[in-house]
């Protein structure tokens, strides 16, 4: 008799190792982020988004039947050339099935050709340059869920109209973002009221001051300026101009670069004292979901502060944490690893109710964004630094 | 006598030796010391030289457009690369240069490509991993080359992402010219595993001294260890001992012959002495006293005397000898001094002095200067015929020759030319020669030539200054802008120069300005801030352009756009401003108009009630004017930027669909002609438009879109045919009455008492006649004249109202009518008797409509109405009443409440009291019950409170 136990123990031993050998190898999504610069938020906004999707994901049993999903993260310092290397080292690592990318046009432009060539999925949950998703592949492997440069300008220079802003002095950084930026700019004025008086290029956080071209703008009688910038760059304009008499600050209608980091903090006294308005996507404020009212809390813990508007970076919390679960459902959709298969899924999910909105669907075969102008607002920052739609 | 000398020499043999050791020793050092300093001072260049492209690879390392080209991959080298070029123009000892990124890729170069064997992956991986430069030798066809990384830093993160990389030339390292050329060195640079980088001056093979030195550089970074070795041939350095060394060997040998035979004689001297004055005396006579010598004197006797004599002889002899020999020593060194002295005085001078012959072809002698002058050695020109002539710049050499065949003999000839140095540089010379016959080389050229390069250099330069500056003046003085130039060095900062130009615009002449401040330029109206900027430009010595209103002499303001610029001398201190003005007072006075003549159109159009709707070359809509906003109910921004299609498509929304929206044309008519269309809207509210469409003839405009509100006209229109219908019916129908029994009683015969009757219907319709016309005249005065058809004045109203009645009362009128009219005036400004005629059309109304009898009331009231204090007239009755239709219609012309014809009337008295009481500015209120009787009251403002004129 114990003999008898002791070999149904054996045996029950036996099968469990051998059940825990054959248990499925986990499936990854890489991150080409950038964690180097200390002012930056933005990416460890998204990396967040993707991780808390991640937990939710593998506690209800993971995919393709109870794989796990990994996130592997790589650091391209902010610096185009690292994003492709990590792109190629991402794509050659088996059972990797996406790719998220930073919140630099300028890198994931970089990425384009790596991508398409090794058959990854892109997903953007930042990155505005209309080039990344807009692009000539076939098909295409980049996939957005943000807003574009085009809609950010559109929404800008509406804003500028409504206000009577006709002239408009731009700032922006002499790379691809900056001239994306300024091709968005062109045709919008090409249908609507108004006109460019002077377009300043700074050296991509490489200027001590942005008086020059401010005062080249003003010279060039603007009534606005347009903002194409991160927050270490913005907040050097914003103390440019608040440093002059009031009757000399132009208003600031801001791209949404300057949400990607402590603008607020580097900015300092000076924020309060200029007329700016920024360019964002409504998110999470107010939550519509539990996942939404989840993702808040785990935010505000995160970034440890009182009010989700707080957050800077809330959209790209927001972004990723969407694109993560219709990425899980491509997955399961797709029924394997095979990246081209689960690119397919990616274009054909069926309708999903999301953090931010209900998407039906987000993408098809020939829509790769899954956000719209519709979702794009113009916001303001309060003196208790909070970021708040204007309309709210 | 013998045995002396030999131990003499012998002595001095092994003293000079010593003594040959320790020259020897002391040239030695004095050979090192001279080569530690060349050393030394080579060192110095190179480290220079090291230093300067340390400072330019960190300089172009540190740009911020370098940072910014790693983040924009795509056209980072658009900006990098000419920043590269202008970097590196003039500095031939780079032969390339280039920003990578962190993985070794160029993101832009210039230059010729990296030498092969330079792997800019690993240069780019030691850059980023140390953080700190790196530095590579390499050697190639042409020689050694380093290469200098420089660790760049990507600003917005701090982190080092690429390196500038430049590849130099290890021979351009070295001075051009050594330091020094005594004794003649060589230096070489090796790197520490001992590669050759860079040689120069002649390599010596045989056994040399040098002195090794590592080079180092002030920059913090180090360049590897470098050495720098200098070395000079060791015979050379020993020339000078040389002779000294040759004589202490005679010497030896001489002591070693001279002991030899010291012993041989030794042994005949007990015999000699005899035989040695008779060989003395032999020789003497046969070789004169040149042979002369002393005889060896042996003991004493005759023998010694003879020999002491003869000695004596020979002695005296041989001193007379000595005396003319050391004479012509003298005179000897005399001359080899004087000679020494010539060759350095010649050595020391900066021309060069040669001797050659007539042909040029052959040099004697050259000065050493030579070297410095010509770059060629005067050995070399002594050795190699032809060679002077093959320097002479190709262009010269005819003339040079010319010179020389015109020379004549004696006479001093000058002539300037170029010549080459075999280095390639070009120098100026002056040569001064002369023609010399010689007794042993026959006809000879001796001359000098001086280096006048500079002098010629800076002539060149001088004319060319003053053909510059004489352009300037000229175009200054002929500029029809403007210059003022004024000296900041001298205190209020004073005018030293105006041009025409300034005195035409300003009426100043250039005496009455100079020496004193432009201020005098001001006046009254010159803005205090655009004084402001000028002044701050001064202070900061910057540029700065500005707009003034300033003042000629003659007071007359002019505008005047003022441009100043600094001016700095060679030291880079400001002394001077420049400043350029033009005079745009007709431009100003332009932009005022056009500011003037805009905010008078805009007026125009914002207040006009017709609207104007601009499209611009392209067809799309630039303007719309407020009244177009009001007719459509569109906002001015979901208009602009429409072209005609979206501008119909907006329009068809709003458009009545009962009456066809006609379309705007794509190409509207000329300016001549126009295009009119009636549209028909019902949103916001029913309106109808005159909507005219035309071209423009100007540039920004192609074509305008006009709209006039119709609504009010049509409405008119309509109105009128249909009050001329009525009239016509109403005045048709008492007529037919007229017509009908007149002709009864002219055709037939009817009793008397029918014919009364008939006639009383006939007199009854042409009063009814009459006073239609007579209301319908009095209303089309009223409409027609409007206030001007009033009499006004101030009236009591209370009193008017008094007289209506009264004269509507005939005596003995059973009816009476109530009166509550109060004690006080009632002032109004009217026209008493309209007033009256309105009061009355009531009263009567309120008679007839009561068939029945009852009570008629007349009541003062007062209200506060539209913000103005409102008297009136109430009338009363307790007749038929209206009916809430009736009353809706009441003031409609010929309408009448009695449809049975029962009541007298016109229909138009009504519509008389309205006219009448609305053209004072006031109203007419009717309350009516049906059945129960009916209550109009005229309303007019109260006069302002002034005592009632009468």
């Amino acid at each position: 008799m114990k003999t008898w136990r002791a070999g149904l123990l054996i045996v029950t031993l036996l099968l469990a190792a051998i059940a825990s050998a054959h248990a499925a190898p986990p499936v990854i999504i890489g991150a080409d982020l950038e964690t180097s610069d200390t002012t930056s938020t933005a990416d460890d906004a998204i990396a967040l988004g993707v991780e808390i999707a991640i937990e939710e994901i593998n506690a209800a049993g993971g995919v393709l039947g109870g794989r796990k999903l990994v996130l592997q993260k790589t650091d391209n310092r902010g610096i185009p050339a690292r994003g492709r290397d990590n792109a190629i080292a991402l794509a050659n690592t088996p059972d990797l099935v996406a790719m998220v990318v930073s919140k630099f046009s300028a890198i994931a432009m970089e990425q384009l050709d790596v991508i398409h060539e090794q058959k990854l999925p892109m997903l953007d949950a930042w990155a505005a340059a209309d080039a990344i998703v807009e692009n000539t592949a076939k098909p295409n492997y980049a996939f957005r869920l943000s807003l574009t440069d085009s809609w950010a300008m559109q929404a800008l220079l509406k804003h500028a109209r409504s206000r009577g802003l006709y002239k408009i002095g731009v700032v922006a950084p002499a790379n691809v973002w900056g001239r994306s930026c300024l091709a968005a700019i062109e045709r919008d004025l090409a249908r609507n009221r108004g006109v460019v008086v002077s377009v300043q290029s700074y050296y991509w956080g490489g200027e001590k001051t942005l008086a020059k071209h401010y005062r080249a703008i003003r010279e060039a009688g603007a009534q606005a300026v347009i903002l194409i910038a991160n927050e270490a760059d913005g907040a050097l304009l914003v103390k440019d101009i608040a440093s002059l008499p009031p009757a000399d600050r132009l208003p600031i209608l801001s791209h949404w670069g300057i949400l990607t980091g402590r603008f607020i903090e580097l900015s300092g006294e000076a924020l309060n004292q200029v007329d700016l308005v920024t360019v964002t996507t409504r998110t999470l404020i107010p939550a519509r979901n539990a996942a939404a009212k989840k993702l808040i809390a785990r935010g505000t813990a995160y970034f440890k502060v009182d009010d989700p508007a707080k957050i800077i970076a809330l959209p790209g919390l927001a972004h990723a944490y969407d694109l993560t679960h219709l990425l899980a459902r491509a997955i399961n959709k797709a029924g394997s690893t095979d990246r081209e298969k689960i690119r397919a899924a990616l274009e054909s999910l069926p309708p999903y109710e999301g953090a931010i909105k209900r998407y039906q669907p987000a993408f098809t075969a020939s829509r790769h964004e899954a956000l719209s102008v519709q979702n794009v607002h113009i916001a303001r920052f309060t003196a208790d630094g909070r970021v708040v739609l204007l309309e709210d | 006598m013998l045995a002396s000398l030999a131990l003499t020499l012998s002595l001095l043999t092994i003293f000079g030796a010593a003594g040959y050791l320790a020259l020897r020793m002391s040239e030695m050092r004095r050979t090192q010391a001279l080569l530690d300093s060349a050393a030394q001072a080579t060192r110095r260049e190179i480290e220079r030289e090291l230093s300067f492209i340390e400072n330019l690879i960190a300089g172009v390392a540190g740009q911020a457009l370098v940072s910014n080209a790693l983040s924009d991959s795509r056209h980072g080298d658009d900006l990098v690369y000419p920043f590269l070029r202008d970097t590196l123009r003039g500095h031939s000892e780079f032969s390339s240069i280039a920003l990578i990124n962190y993985r070794g890729d160029i993101v832009s170069a210039f230059g010729q490509a990296f030498s092969t064997g330079v792997s800019l992956p690993t240069i780019a991986q030691a850059v980023v991993d140390t953080q700190k430069p790196h530095t590579l030798f390499i050697k190639t066809q042409n020689g050694s080359h380093m290469l200098r990384a420089w660790p760049v830093v990507y600003l917005p993160t701090g982190n080092v992402e690429g390196a500038i990389v430049a590849e130099v030339i290890a021979q351009k390292l070295l001075p051009l010219e050594l330091a020094n050329q005594t004794p003649p060195f060589s230096v070489t640079l090796l790197t520490e595993s001992g590669l050759p980088l860079a040689s120069r001056g002649a390599l010596f093979y045989e056994d040399t001294i040098r002195v090794e030195m590592p080079v180092t550089t002030a920059s913090p970074a180090d360049f590897g260890a470098i050495r720098l070795i200098t070395e000079t041939p060791r015979a050379t350095a020993l020339a000078p001992l040389k002779q000294l060394q040759l004589l202490y060997t005679l010497m030896a040998l001489v002591a070693v012959a001279t002991s030899i035979f010291f012993s041989r004689r030794m042994a005949s001297r007990i015999a000699s002495p005899i035989e040695a004055l008779r060989d003395a005396a032999r020789r003497a006579t046969i070789e004169g006293h040149a042979a002369l010598q002393s005889v060896p004197v042996f003991g004493q006797g005759e023998l010694a005397d003879l020999a002491n004599s003869f000695n004596a002889m020979s002695l005296s002899l041989q001193e007379s000898h000595a005396e003319l020999e050391a004479r012509v020593e003298g005179r000897t060194i005399e001359l080899r001094r004087a000679r020494e002295q010539i060759k350095s005085i010649l050595d020391s001078v900066a021309e060069v002095v040669y001797s050659s012959s007539p042909t040029l072809q052959e040099f004697l002698f050259v000065s050493a200067s030579s070297t410095s002058l010509l770059g060629v050695p005067p050995e070399r020109l002594t050795a190699t015929p032809g060679l002077w002539l093959s320097m002479i710049h190709p262009d010269d050499t005819a003339a040079v020759r010319a010179a020389h065949e015109a020379a004549s003999q004696g006479q001093v000839s000058e002539i300037e030319y170029r010549i080459q140095r075999p280095d390639g540089q070009i120098r100026w010379v002056r040569n001064r020669f002369q023609l010399q016959a010689t007794r042993e080389q026959g006809i000879r050229v001796s001359g000098t030539l001086a280096d006048i390069t500079a002098a010629i250099e800076a002539d060149i330069a001088r004319r060319r200054a003053e053909e510059t500056l004489r352009t300037l003046h000229r175009a200054i003085q002929a500029s029809s802008a403007g210059v003022i130039i004024t000296d900041t060095t001298e205190p209020d900062n004073p005018v030293i120069m105006v041009n025409p130009a300034f005195e035409r615009i300003t009426g100043y002449t250039q005496q009455e300005v100079l020496g004193r401040n432009c201020r005098f330029l001001q006046g009254p109206d010159t803005s205090d801030s655009e004084i402001k900027r000028l002044k701050q430009a001064i202070e900061n010595k910057t540029d700065c352009k500005v707009i003034l209103k300033n003042y000629r002499k003659n007071g007359a303001p002019f505008w005047n756009e003022l441009s100043i610029a600094p001016v700095e001398d060679a030291q880079g201190h400001i002394t001077q401003f420049v400043g350029i003005m033009n005079e745009i007072t007709a431009l100003v006075d332009y932009q005022h108009q056009i500011i003037q003549w805009g905010e008078r159109l805009d007026a125009i159009f914002t207040l006009s009630p017709d609207g104007f709707v601009s499209l611009d070359a392209k067809g799309r809509i630039t303007f719309a004017n407020p009244a177009v906003m009001r007719m459509t109910g569109l906002s001015s921004s979901a208009l602009l930027g429409l072209d005609q299609a979206g501008f119909d498509q907006l329009m068809q929304q709003l458009a009545d669909p009962s009456h066809p929206y006609p379309t705007l044309v794509s190409d509207p008519p000329t300016p001549e002609a126009h295009r009119e269309a009636l549209i028909y809207l019902i949103r916001p509210q029913p309106i109808i438009l005159k909507r005219i469409q035309r071209s423009a003839a100007g540039g920004a405009v192609s074509s305008i879109i006009y709209f006039h509100d119709m609504t009010r006209e049509m409405e008119v229109d309509r109105m009128k045919s249909e009050f001329l219908s009525t009239a016509a019916h109403e005045l048709r129908t008492p007529m037919a009455s007229v017509m009908g029994f007149s002709e009864l009683l002219l055709h037939r015969e009817f009793p008397r008492e029918m014919q009364r009757e008939y006639l009383e219907i006939i007199h009854r319709q042409a009063k009814r006649l009459t006073s239609l016309l007579n209301d319908l005249l009095d209303l089309a005065r009223i409409e027609a004249r409007r206030r001007g058809a009033l009499v006004i004045g101030r009236h009591s109203l209370t009193q008017i109202a008094k007289e209506a009645v009264a004269a509507l009362m005939v005596p003995g009128d059973a009816r009476s009518v109530e009166m509550h009219l109060p004690a006080t005036a009632l002032e109004v400004e009217a026209d008493a008797v309209k007033i009256a005629q309105a009061l009355t059309n009531l009263l009567s109304n309120a008679y007839k409509y009561s068939p029945k009898g009852g009570k008629i009331a007349i009541t003062a009231v007062e209200r506060d109405h539209a913000g103005a204090h409102q008297v009136g007239i109430a009338v009363r009755d307790e007749g038929i009443g209206m009916t809430s239709a009736q009353l809706s219609r009441a003031f409609e012309r010929f309408f009448r409440a009695d449809d049975t014809g029962a009541i007298p009337g016109t229909g138009l008295g009504l519509s008389l009291v309205k006219e009448i009481i609305e053209t004072h500015g006031g109203e007419v209120t009717l309350t009516s019950e049906f059945g129960k009787g009916t209550v109009a009251t005229i309303w007019l403002p109260l006069a302002k409170s002034t005592p009632l004129a009468a």
